[in-house]
């Protein structure tokens, strides 16, 4: 039996969906969605769980993720209830539900995501400080410019205990969303490891390296801007450690390599960040009408995290000591606070996305082959 | 047309300006419900102009089918009417004019300035032979069939037009002379030399029945009206099964095939903020209906489907005829119709959600889409009043001084209105209002002339 909550659309509204109890329910969302497809309606299915406060259809629904804010049920919506901001609000509202401790929920409210964020950078500035190495000599400098600045060796830990700490975070936010996700299939067909693996494997190529799904959208330039970010952000990533492997492990990785993809994904990332807060700016497409200020802060913290890096890289060759290390020291702080929220804030759509599309694929073909292991989602159609 | 832009024309060298002539009330717009008020104040004894734009009084009822729930055949009940109102001692007709300015003096007292447009055709002559009609070599369109058939530049408006005289449209007219020539009246009718009237009217009080216009389809973009032939309109559909068809049959636009896999596409125009129109238009659902009954009528193999949000069938056996629909095997699907494709042999595929089976996410085919446009203001009326204002609501509709107590009159006393100049509504409730302002308007000179 379903109770009827009706204190949950209110939550929702807040986060972004302020109009959709204007909804009379006629499904041109639906019909319009590039995305949404037979097995997979959506939007119009989701706000009438909304409205009627059935939370667990919610956060059960792989849907949230399957929609891409393209806008279109927005644009055509009869009575302009901004269907697609509800779905932006329902995966703001997930994230905070999937966390581990619902810790998310702190980083979707306003002041108390000032405070932490707050918090978090001294943190990272008073442990940069105190692992700071002021007295260098002349030649230090030159030698070991710019990691005479900073022990080099407590980036390197620093980074490694970090890298370890978020990825155990997203782990456990990702297994309670998968939990979530198999309560819409009722008995979990289990399949074989190798249609599982087979799946991740075409999910990881199709749905994060090149994101087909998002080419479904009718404006193709938000595509080039996503995959710049996100490439970008990958990009820089591996550059990094091409660093540390020259660094410590005695790699042999020609310097000219972290230096060329450290410029090629830098530029990526800053055009991509950039081409996201002027369409949030101008507010033109649908997406942007509204932008929470978890979109803000996400987005900030790519963009600061991209020049700043950019700029560190073209200082030192240009010989700016000083700068290169004041930047260094903001560029540490900004992807410090970016990866230990990460799986707590917009970012962790990066991984509950292809987990979603992954688990709906694999467990709808399983339902497919065999026929009854699926139950037919409850139908709430008035 | 615009008043002001037959005044930029320069076919005509001046306007003939006419002495005063005095009325107790004046009608806008001849429409089913002009026409009733006409009627009533007539028959109580006042002396009546009505004035009607188009060539022929008649409004949109004329046109139509049949009406809903009744299915009575609309222009046999109009038709009588429209004579009625020619031939009645009471009233005068101003046809093919448009009210310019209207002044108010004081209360019982208005002026008006009304604009008649020259039919080169001289109306005491012309006795509606149509041998004019038939020279002429001009082919365009015809308003009547909403595009579906055509008309000659020279032409009698319809078949039981009233008044039945010839109009030149000068817009298509290539001044061959066929028509003069052709004409049978000594000396012949058609007379280019006609130059636009003003007529200075002196009345009491006034009756808006100015009607409504249906909506352009084509701001639907993602229905493809105007581009795919075979997305046509309501009204369209309501010509074809008229017994004034125009083919005597049903046919679609693309390749004249007889079509046998109807849609219809209810609120499109109506209850749409995309388009400005919140409102529903409240007859598009029932005129669907009426005209999917007349379809399994004239085409008993068809199938036809409604894509509906809601079924709004409020009025006195609204609902039984709808039952009666679904009895007859019309199905109606729960889902607005998100777009149309085309196919190349021209049939279409409409995009919905099946809301009631599941919201399953459905394409389906039909080989002709009917919109089921919805009603809008028309605004024109509310611009000619000097020094006062004619309240309209958001959308446009003449806004009652009281909706309840006092639905016909409005914001500038001595002004009432009568029918869909109010707002969407049927062919009873436009007759009812007809006479409900007639006899406020009776109500309204008594008191004022009582009080000289
Ligand atoms: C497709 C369709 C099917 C329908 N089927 C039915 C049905 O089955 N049953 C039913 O009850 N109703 C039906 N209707 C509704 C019906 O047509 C209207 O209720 C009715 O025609 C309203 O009459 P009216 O006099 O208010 O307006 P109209 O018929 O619009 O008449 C207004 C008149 O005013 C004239 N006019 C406009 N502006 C001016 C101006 N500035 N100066 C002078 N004259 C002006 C117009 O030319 C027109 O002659 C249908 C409507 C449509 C569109
Ligand atoms: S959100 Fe808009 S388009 Fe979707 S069902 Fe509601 S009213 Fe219709
Ligand atoms: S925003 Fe785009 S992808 Fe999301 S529901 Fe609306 S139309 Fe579909
Ligand atoms: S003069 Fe004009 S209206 Fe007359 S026949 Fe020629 S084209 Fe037709
Ligand atoms: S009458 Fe029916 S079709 Fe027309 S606007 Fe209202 S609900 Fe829509």
């Amino acid at each position: 039996m379903v109770r009827v909550d009706p204190s949950f659309v209110e939550r929702v509204k807040k986060l972004g969906a302020f109009d959709i109890t204007a909804c009379y329910n006629c499904g041109n969302c639906t019909a319009i969605c590039p995305l949404s497809s037979e097995g997979h309606e959506f939007p119009r299915k989701l706000i009438r769980y909304s409205i009627l406060g059935m939370e667990n259809k919610v956060i059960s629904a792989p849907e949230l993720w399957l929609c891409y804010y393209c806008g279109e049920c927005t644009d055509t919506c009869p009575r302009q209830a901004d269907p697609g901001g509800l779905m932006m609000a329902l995966r703001r509202y997930a994230i905070s539900k999937y966390s581990v401790g619902k810790i998310a929920r702190i980083f979707y409210d306003k002041v108390a995501a000032a405070f932490s964020w707050t918090i978090l950078s001294l943190i990272a500035l008073i442990g940069l400080v105190m692992f700071m190495n002021p007295n260098v000599s002349a030649s230090e400098m030159e030698q070991n410019f710019p990691f005479c600045f900073i022990g080099k060796e407590f980036i390197h830990d620093a980074g490694l205990v970090l890298g370890v700490i978020v990825v155990a975070l997203a782990l456990v936010n990702l297994y309670i969303m998968y939990r979530s996700i198999s309560l819409g299939y009722s008995r979990r067909a289990k399949g074989s490891v190798g249609l599982w693996v087979k799946n991740l494997v075409l999910t990881l190529i199709r749905e994060v390296a090149a994101q087909l799904k998002y080419t479904k959208c009718e404006n193709k330039l938000r595509y080039i801007g996503h995959m710049s970010l996100f490439w970008g952000f990958v990009g820089l990533f591996i550059a990094t450690i091409t660093g540390f492997l020259r660094d410590y492990y005695d790699i042999m990785i020609p310097p000219e390599v972290s230096l060329g993809l450290g410029v090629i994904f830098g530029i990526l990332l800053i055009y991509g960040s950039l081409y996201y807060m002027v369409g949030r700016f101008s507010k033109k497409e649908a997406y942007a009408k509204y932008s929470h200020h978890t979109d803000w802060v996400f987005l900030w913290l790519l963009f600061l995290t991209g020049i700043t890096g950019f700029l560190i890289t073209i200082f030192r060759f240009m010989g700016y000591p000083f700068l290169t290390y004041v930047l260094l020291l903001v560029h540490l702080v900004v992807v410090f606070d970016l990866l230990i929220t990460a799986p707590f804030t917009k970012f962790s759509h990066a991984i509950y996305r292809p987990l979603a599309i992954w688990l709906s694929d694999t467990m709808d073909q399983l339902a497919r082959e065999a026929p009854g292991e699926k139950e037919a989602v409850a139908e709430v159609s008035q | 047309m615009s008043v002001k832009s037959w005044y930029e024309r320069k076919y005509y060298g001046e306007i003939e300006d006419l002495p005063e002539e005095e009325y107790d009330v004046l009608v806008i717009g001849g429409g089913i419900a002009g026409i009733q008020a006409a009627l009533d104040l007539g028959d109580m004894g006042f002396k009546v102009v009505l004035v009607e734009k188009e060539p022929s009084i008649g409004g949109f009822m004329y046109k139509l089918s049949k009406t809903f729930p009744t299915m009575d055949c609309a222009s046999c009940i109009a038709t009588p009417r429209m004579a009625q109102v020619f031939h009645h001692p009471m009233i005068d007709l101003l046809i093919y004019s448009e009210v310019e300015e209207i002044e108010k003096k004081g209360e019982g007292d208005f002026r008006v300035k009304v604009l008649e447009k020259p039919r080169f055709v001289d109306s005491s002559r012309c006795t509606g032979c149509g041998q004019c009609e038939l020279a002429c070599p001009v082919i365009v369109p015809h308003e009547y069939d909403w595009g579906l058939a055509g008309r000659k530049a020279v032409y009698i408006p319809f078949d039981t037009a009233v008044p039945r005289i010839a109009v030149v449209d000068l817009d298509h007219c290539i001044y061959c002379g066929q028509c003069e020539r052709a004409c049978p009246t000594e000396p012949p009718s058609i007379d280019f030399t006609q130059v636009p009237k003003i007529h200075h009217l002196k009345v009491g009080a006034i009756i808006i029945a100015t009607g409504f216009h249906l909506f352009d389809a084509r701001l639907k973009e993602n229905y493809h009206f105007g581009e795919y032939p075979n997305v046509i309109h309501a009204m369209h559909m309501d010509r074809l099964l008229a017994p004034t068809r125009p083919y005597h049959a049903i046919l679609r636009p693309s390749d004249g095939k007889e079509p046998n896999n109807i849609a219809y596409i209810l609120c499109v125009g109506s209850r749409d903020k995309t388009v400005n129109n919140p409102n529903c238009s409240q007859i598009c659902c029932m005129y669907s209906i009426k005209q999917a009954q007349l379809i399994m009528g004239a085409l008993p193999l068809a199938d036809v489907t409604i894509y509906y949000i809601d079924i709004r069938a409020f009025g006195k056996a609204f609902e039984e005829f709808y039952q009666q629909a679904k009895d007859m095997g019309i199905m109606l699907v729960k889902g607005r119709v998100a777009k149309i494709e085309q196919k190349e042999n021209g049939d279409l595929i409409v995009w919905y959600e099946d809301i009631e089976n599941g919201g399953k996410l459905c394409k389906a085919e039909h080989d002709l889409v009917v919109l089921s446009v919805g009603l809008l203001p028309n605004k024109e009326i509310a611009n000619v009043f000097k020094g006062q204002k004619l309240e309209v609501d958001d959308v446009g509709w003449i806004k009652p001084v009281d909706e309840n107590a006092n639905p016909v009159e409005t914001s500038i006393r001595g002004v009432f209105a009568a029918g869909t100049a109010l707002g969407p509504k049927d062919i009873p409730d436009s007759v009812i209002e007809g006479g409900a302002a007639a006899m406020q308007c009776a109500a309204y000179l008594s008191e004022v002339r009582g009080r000289h």
